[in-house]
């Protein structure tokens, strides 16, 4: 088993079609350990129970939105470590602020490419020092 | 000095042109919101048009040439095209989210109306000038409440300037 293929990822987004399509284009980049959730609630279900290298996260969800689940990302010392990309269609500068300041690791703005979420996906793992 | 009649008519004035304002504005706001939502969904109707003909041209291609051997030039064509797909599939989500934002404005201008029409019933019920007066002034307020909070919430966000890539450069 590759390197790539034991990162464990947590993909969260209300929309079927975009959890689908992150699922799809992070096994085209050979990351094929991904585990889905509809909310920030459900995800930090998740993340309190299993273990997970990788967030990508959605920023407009019911109930607990992204920026939300970051914060409570960064705030549980157990959690606080793991690298989170928002994935959303927030492009407001003002969101992207908020993001940064709450402990984003990377903001892609939807729609998006297969080659812009490896560039920064790459870029996050260079940064937390991680073997590729 | 100004009559208890002329203080009426002057609040009122002020009430039925402010309702009219802000009525207006929102709506703008709302038709705003269809046209970008009919923008994306053309840009995504657009690409996925060009990536399905272009996987059928490619697929007519490859089956053209079946008894060669594998051919990665056209792996590379068919895998750009269905990247182009996924791209457009994305729009479906950004215009889910448009057509949200307009359906929660319009409530928010049903909310408004909701409270015209109860003070319209508390002013036709008082009998003292001066009781009209400051009732028309508190609907006023509560008008002007109410579209600040709408506005809060809804506030603009989705502005892409590039249907591409989706990169940002802050981090």
């Amino acid at each position: 088993m590759s390197e790539l293929s034991k990162m464990r990822f947590l993909v969260v987004d209300d929309f079927s079609t975009m959890r689908r399509i992150i699922r799809n284009l992070l096994k085209e980049l050979g990351y094929t350990n991904v585990t889905e959730a509809e909310d920030g609630n459900s995800a930090l279900t998740q993340l309190n129970r299993d273990s997970f290298d990788f967030i990508v996260s959605d920023w407009n969800m019911p109930g607990m939105d992204g920026l939300q689940l970051l914060q409570a990302v960064r705030e549980a010392p157990s959690l606080c470590k793991i690298p989170m990309l928002m994935v959303t269609a927030e492009a407001k500068k003002e969101n992207i602020v908020a993001a940064a300041k709450a402990g984003a690791s990377g903001y892609i703005v939807k729609p998006f490419t297969a080659a812009t979420l490896d560039e920064k996906i790459s870029k996050i793992l260079e940064k937390q020092n991680k073997p590729l | 000095m100004k009559t208890m009649d002329d203080r009426i008519e002057s609040a009122t004035v002020v009430l039925l042109s402010k309702l009219s304002d802000i009525i207006d504005s929102h709506l703008l706001e709302a038709v705003d919101d269809v046209c970008q939502t009919r923008l994306i969904l053309n840009e995504a109707i657009i690409k996925l048009e060009r990536s399905f003909y272009g996987i059928q041209d490619e697929l007519a291609k490859q089956h053209r040439l079946a008894e060669a051997t594998v051919n990665d030039a056209g792996q590379d064509r068919l895998t750009a095209h269905l990247h182009q797909a996924i791209i457009g599939l994305q729009f479906h989500d950004l215009t889910d989210q448009l057509l949200q934002r307009v359906n929660a404005r319009f409530d928010g201008l049903r909310e408004m109306l909701v409270v015209m029409d109860y003070k319209k019933t508390m002013v036709s019920g008082h009998d003292q000038a001066e009781d009209i007066s400051i009732s028309l002034r508190k609907a006023d307020e509560t008008l002007t409440a109410l579209s600040v909070k709408l506005q809060l919430t809804l506030s603009k966000s989705l502005r892409q300037e590039h249907m591409g890539s989706g990169d940002v450069e802050l981090f």
